[in-house]
């Protein structure tokens, strides 16, 4: 049974940073400017609270241009309804994602 | 993509600081994780280094991308060690104080239950509050009376050491005639103690100033207030006046202590250090502290 997800302020941006496609690690890190090991723990625990879901590029696409394959997270459901949620308690989040995809 | 052998060597540090680090990491997860965090440190080398080779703000950055595996791998090292433990959901909670409370609540009590000084305190003041219990126990072994060793009696009877007794006492009730010079012929109920009772029982005497001692020939006796009142008029020159309470004489050395009168057998007169013949229907009480 998953736990009730707690909806702090990293979860909110991480959550808005995976809805404005930002779609793996680094990304969502860089865009977030939150820390590799704030980052990554949040988002296995956002995984485990099914807020959102990972899978893993198809090798032959990585292989084809030359990189290393990616893992993709994706919202799931209940992370969107938990987005919407955040939004509302962080109105900000909305506006700091949005102007940071605006750049 | 071009890299130089000093790239490659910055870009294997980095790879060395990440594998450390999925050493923490429980084994089942650890091949993925790995996977993940070298996929991504070649994003961030990329990104942090987009045309000189080497930078050292690049390097930092990596470095500290790196760092962050380690948070990363103990989260999921202790999250691992909370699936693991039953308990892992209510540590730190009310419900865990309050349950670490009340182990610790009934583990106190269980090993005070069990403890001899405590068993010993608990059957004293059964002892007290039930005198009559402790009459028939005690009638058949102890008609022989004062110099019985009561502490040596008790540990038999009861299996408690005398030592878990700060003083020990006890009486007997009798009726007896008491006869006097300055009143008529009477009955009384009459306690008789050893010398130590009272102190045992923590009631003070009212002795008289003017009272003859002489303890070595006679027993004491101390007067139930309501009867120096009631026979002697509540005279204190009754003190040291000789009276026969049955076939002992005794000498009248004070008043005992009102709390007295709440004792069982709510003896007339109480008298000390004398000789009575215990007898299996009269048995008597006893008395700690």
């Amino acid at each position: 049974m998953a736990r009730k997800p707690r909806l702090t302020h990293i979860t909110g941006l991480i959550l808005q940073a995976i809805d404005a496609g930002f779609a793996y690690g680094f990304t969502i890190m860089d865009m977030t400017g939150l820390p590799s090991g704030t980052v990554y723990p949040a988002m296995r625990r956002m995984e485990e609270d099914q807020l959102i879901r990972s899978r893993w590029e198809r090798q032959a696409v990585a292989d084809r241009e030359q990189r290393p394959p990616r893992k993709y997270y994706q919202l799931t459901d209940a992370g969107k309804t938990a987005l919407e949620a955040s939004r509302k308690r962080y109105p900000l989040v909305e506006r700091l994602v949005s102007s940071a995809e605006a750049k | 993509m071009v890299v130089s052998n000093l790239e490659l060597l910055v870009y294997k540090a980095h790879l060395g600081l990440v594998w450390v680090a999925s050493l923490l990491v429980p084994t089942s997860q650890r091949s993925e994780w790995s996977e993940e965090w070298c996929s991504e440190l070649w994003y961030v080398l990329r990104e942090c280094s987009p045309k000189t080779s080497i930078h050292p703000r690049s390097m930092k950055e990596a470095t500290v991308f790196c760092l962050g595996a380690y948070r990363d791998a103990i989260w999921l090292r202790e999250r691992s060690w909370q699936k693991q433990r039953p308990f892992a959901r209510i540590r730190g909670s009310a419900s865990a104080c309050i349950f670490v409370l009340m182990t610790i609540f009934l583990a106190t009590w269980g090993i005070a239950d069990i403890s001899p000084r405590v068993a010993a305190v608990n059957e004293v003041s059964r002892i007290r509050v039930s005198p009559s219990r402790m009459s028939d126990e005690l009638a058949a072994s102890w008609d022989c009376a004062f110099d019985v060793r009561l502490e040596e009696q008790v540990e038999k009877l009861f299996g408690i050491p005398q030592r878990y007794f700060d003083g020990f006492s006890h009486y007997t009730i009798t009726r007896d005639t008491v006869r006097a010079n300055s009143i008529p012929k009477t009955e009384w109920t009459v306690a008789h103690a050893p010398s130590n009772f009272f102190a045992v029982t923590n009631l003070s005497i009212r002795s008289f100033g003017n009272a003859r001692t002489d303890p070595a020939r006679l027993p004491r006796l101390l007067l139930n207030e309501a009867t120096w009142v009631e026979d002697f008029g509540g005279k204190q020159d009754i003190a040291g006046a000789e009276l026969r309470i049955g076939s002992v004489d005794a000498i009248v050395a004070g008043v005992a202590p009102s709390g007295s009168t709440n004792l069982p057998g709510r003896a007339n007169a109480w008298l000390l250090d004398s000789d009575p013949q215990f007898r299996a229907d009269n048995p008597g009480c006893l008395a700690s502290s």
